[in-house]
């Protein structure tokens, strides 16, 4: 039988928003706000990468960093002043995956079990979904949030 | 010189990771980019400490960690993970894990981290599995600390 899939609540997407931002800080140094809700941008001067959720949760949420973001990671990671462009995608791949093992916590708070796989880079129209903008001094981050809850689990209390 | 296997399959933070064992005083004496071969790296090897990611493609990290400790107690993992949720702490607390430490984490702590594993296997015996208590996991919340059991 199909379990019914709906949508994340508004107060879960929030929180998730709320520790990538907290994390944005603690990885690459940025201040990001959230600042749209509105169709993310892919250019060649960025990278997306997708991770697929399952469980409770399933479906992926998809990243959209400028290249120059990635890079941040890679010199912070590496503390390699100025590393080559191409570990861009490394960096945005790490970036990707600490952003949303961090988030995870938030789905497991409300109660969701679930888990989620290897980053993976996206190439193509992006999923659809619920896409959020964020703005930070190197360039806006786009993250597309295509997960959906199959209603076994949920928001506790 | 003790020696450290790195497993993760971002070569950025294996990079990262490779630096910090040395800064440690660790020799890395191979790295992989999945926990698939694990067991055979670590027979070939015997490293005194392990870094290990938990999601990785193939087998995921905490399920290779289980396996390798069921069969060698006394090998010590650090797992380096962002993965900060309930049901993988326990595999990983329940197998024996030493230490589960955060992405991103401080570097500094990192290294105190490994040299705290290092001074662990050289003056403290280590403990048989069965001796080991069931006391919870210290998740390393940014810059925690680590269960010494």
């Amino acid at each position: 039988m199909t379990e019914p899939l709906t949508p994340l609540a508004p107060d879960v997407v929030n929180s998730f928003l709320d520790v990538v931002v907290r994390y944005l800080r603690t990885t690459v140094g940025l201040d990001a706000m959230v600042a749209a809700i509105a169709p993310p941008v892919t250019t060649h001067q960025t990278i997306a990468v997708a991770l697929d959720f399952e469980g409770d949760v399933r479906g992926p949420v998809t990243w959209v960093f400028p290249r120059p973001i990635a890079l941040e990671l890679v010199r912070r990671l590496m503390s390699e002043p100025d590393p080559a462009p191409e570990t861009a995608t490394d960096g945005a791949t790490e970036l990707a995956n600490i952003l949303t093992g961090r988030a995870s916590e938030v789905l497991e708070r409300h109660g969701f079990r679930c888990e989620f796989g290897v980053p993976r880079i996206h190439v193509g129209d992006l999923p659809v979904g619920f896409a959020v903008r964020m703005t930070t001094a190197n360039g806006p981050i786009d993250i597309v949030l295509s997960m959906s809850n199959t209603g076994r689990s949920g928001p506790r209390g | 010189m003790p020696s450290a296997i790195i497993v993760d399959d971002s070569p950025i933070m294996r990079s990262q990771l490779g630096k910090l064992l040395e800064l440690a005083g660790f020799t890395v004496v191979a790295q992989a980019g999945t926990a698939d071969g694990l067991l055979e790296l670590y027979e070939q090897y015997r490293p005194e400490l392990l870094t290990l990611d938990i999601v990785m493609p193939g087998r995921d990290g905490a399920t290779a960690a289980a396996e390798l400790l069921a069969r060698y107690p006394q090998a010590i993992i650090v797992i380096c993970t962002s993965l900060n949720t309930r049901d993988k702490i326990e595999i990983c607390r329940r197998a024996g894990v030493k230490c589960y430490l955060l992405k991103p984490f401080n570097p500094d702590y990192a290294v105190s981290v490994f040299r705290r594993v290092l001074n662990y296997t050289r003056e403290i015996p280590i403990p048989k599995f069965d001796d080991v208590p069931a006391a919870p996991i210290a998740r390393t919340e940014d810059h925690d600390r680590m269960s010494r059991r």
